[in-house]
């Protein structure tokens, strides 16, 4: 175990260029390595049927830095509401509807649709808003 | 309907959804204006859940077997008086204090202002959020880690003082209260009653985020303070009725500061962490089910949020539509919720009592108790002497819960305070500011809560050892007594990871 040189200032002195250079040859790498953002992109298909989730995860889950792509299907018009990330889509029956979420923050988001039918529909206040979550995207750290 | 409450409310509740809601828009306005303080926490992943536990269970036979060795430490700890330096004095001026007292008052007024006039949307409106987020949830992080601020800022006290000094002035000298005895047998049960109320209005009234209903309620608790301080005087009232008080100054027991505010100046001084917690005294029943009530809340609170309280309270309702003359499902939801909340306050109590008598039958043939001998090792009273010791548990359990809600609602702080009623203001051009969720990142909150939980159990398990040995004068006896505490300890310190390993359900029934 004793069987090194002694560390001399020139000695010191290389081995931190080499550590220097092998540093800059990485970041090199990988700044090429970024020129195309190659996020991964992950893209499922979901469907609504009576006001319920019938296809499609009851959780997604991605990585931070991820693009989640939701295609949404369902048989009655409403409008979806991904909270936290606070994005909104119009979902008509026949019409599929795509959201698309670049997963910046980590967490898990419930999404939840607002209304369903026309909008003048439901009045009794409290339970029109009442909802329970079609889904959960949970983004984990990297 | 302007608003839509989500039954989840303070507990955690909807702010944050809120927030974001309303921070990326105006534009969505009333489908999305929704309740107020949504956590998006993610489940403690595995590996860290069982890291946290071993670690707590290690930690615990390593103080079990230190404190076989050699007795405590926590005996004579040293204080400093930080009111003997230059600047503590200057901090703790009274015209600083004054200045302080003043501000809460006026910050008090505000929320009343706008519960009352303000914007109907309980996230359009500063009282939601001041109360139940930066006062409720904040104030209890204050006193747990700084000192018992609340004492010297209360603002009913405050109001109240005042009115006494002035009522005083007038007539000569006269105290502005009946000087009714306070009934002995009485305690603090009217605290117990009082945090029951607003633990049912935390965890259950889902109405309780409106702004108007806040502003009512605090108007009524302003009534009940101040017709009990006027009634008993208004030391006796804030010592046993004064429920935040009560709370603020047990959470604060944990904290590093002793801060005492005495009637012409305060004291403080700076002691080691959670030795406040330990006492000479074993405390009143009413002030044992006090804190028997706060641990239950608590754990109550996050518990609400697991898939497990969704299946229980999802096949309750069943069963009870079934019976009975099916309520409406609303009214169902609050009686489940109730139903939830008091048979986990009546487990605690009936779990920690029969832990007491447990320790007194370890402690068993050892030498006599603290206290005069026909009482001796009598399960009741050795419940009353161990109570504070729990303690850290739940600020651990607090901190860890409530961290990542605290980082939201503080941001959500910025564009209300710029128009804190609602009615378009922009004082110091902050309404725009939209919150960022992701400020802090999910590992953080893993590590920072487990880290806090398992602080507060090391915490509990050392104050119950010196606790054992300021009570069983023979070593051995209070090692031995250990044992069902510790077990205790360890199933509530799991209990509690096991919460923050959840994940989080918003269901709604309905």
């Amino acid at each position: 175990m004793n069987s090194h040189a002694p560390v001399t200032p020139e000695r010191r002195r290389r081995f931190l260029r080499a550590i220097g250079a092998c540093a800059m040859c990485g970041l090199a790498i990988a700044a090429l390595a970024q020129t195309p953002p190659a996020l991964p992109r992950r893209t499922y298909d979901l469907r609504i049927e009576q006001r319920k989730l019938v296809a499609g995860p009851a959780t997604v889950r991605a990585t931070k830095g991820d693009i989640v792509e939701l295609r949404w299907t369902t048989d009655e018009a409403t409008s979806i509401h991904l909270h936290g990330y606070n994005i909104e889509a119009r979902l008509d029956p026949g019409k599929p509807g795509l959201m698309t979420i670049v997963a910046t923050a980590t967490g898990r988001f419930p999404l939840a649709a607002h209304g369903f039918g026309a909008p003048a529909g439901r009045r009794d206040g409290k339970n029109a808003h009442r909802e329970t979550p079609l889904m959960y995207l949970e983004v984990y750290p990297r | 309907m302007r608003r839509a409450t989500t039954p989840c409310k303070p507990r955690c509740g909807n702010l944050l959804r809120a927030a974001l809601l309303s921070g990326a828009g105006t534009i969505s306005s009333t489908a999305c204006a929704h309740g107020f303080g949504q956590r998006y926490d993610l489940p403690v992943p595995l590996w860290l859940y069982l890291t946290g536990a071993a670690a707590a269970v290690a930690v615990s036979f390593v103080i079990m077997a230190a404190f076989g060795q050699r007795g405590s430490a926590l005996a004579n700890y040293s204080r400093i008086d930080l009111l003997r330096s230059r600047i503590g004095q200057a901090v703790a001026h009274p015209w600083v204090l004054a200045c302080c007292r003043v501000a809460a008052v006026a910050l008090f007024l505000l929320v009343l202002v706008a519960g009352f006039f303000g914007h109907p949307a309980p996230v359009k409106n500063i009282a939601p959020l001041m109360v139940w987020a930066i006062w409720w949830v904040g104030m209890a992080y204050v006193s747990a880690l700084l000192g018992n601020v609340w004492t010297l800022i209360n603002p009913l006290d405050t109001a109240f003082a005042w009115a006494a000094s002035v009522y005083s002035r007038v007539r000569r000298g006269a105290a502005l209260s009946l000087g009714v005895r306070y009934p002995p047998a009485l305690a603090m049960w009217p605290a117990v009653a009082l945090f029951f109320a607003f633990a049912w209005a935390e965890l259950v009234w889902e109405q309780s985020d409106v702004p108007a209903n806040v502003a009512t309620a605090m108007l009524v608790y302003c009534a009940i303070t101040w017709t009990g301080m006027f009634i008993f005087g208004r030391e006796i009232w804030l010592e046993r009725g004064e429920t935040f008080a009560l709370i603020f100054a047990l959470l604060a027991r944990f904290a590093p500061l002793d801060v005492r505010a005495a009637k012409a100046r305060c004291a403080c001084n700076l002691r080691p962490y959670a030795v406040g917690l330990l006492v000479d005294e074993p405390v009143h029943p009413s002030q044992m089910v006090l804190v028997l009530l706060i641990l239950a809340t608590v754990t109550f609170d996050g518990f609400m949020e697991t898939p497990l309280w969704t299946a229980i309270a999802d096949g309750t309702r069943q069963w009870l539509s079934a019976l009975a003359i099916r309520p409406a499902d609303d009214d169902l939801r609050a009686v489940v919720a109730t139903l939830g909340l008091a048979v986990f306050a009546l487990s605690f109590l009936s779990v920690y009592v029969s832990c007491a008598w447990l320790i007194a039958r370890c402690a068993g043939a050892g030498a006599d108790a603290g206290g005069p001998p026909p009482t001796r090792y009598e399960a009741f009273r050795i419940a009353r002497f161990f109570i504070f010791t729990l303690v850290p548990i739940a600020i651990g359990y607090h901190l860890a819960h409530y961290l990542s809600f605290l980082v939201m609602a503080g941001q959500y702080l910025i564009p209300l305070a710029s128009d804190p009623l609602g009615l378009g203001w922009d004082l110091f051009g902050t309404t725009l500011y939209i919150v960022k969720i992701g400020i802090v990142d999910a590992r953080f909150v893993w590590f920072a809560s487990v880290t806090a939980i398992v602080i507060g159990h090391v915490a509990a398990v050392y104050l119950a050892h010196a606790m054992a040995l300021r009570i069983f004068r023979d070593k051995r006896a209070a090692l031995r007594s250990q044992y069902p505490m510790l077990a205790l300890m360890i199933g509530y310190t799991m209990v509690s990871l096991w919460i923050i390993a959840q994940p989080i359900v918003n269901s709604r029934p309905g």
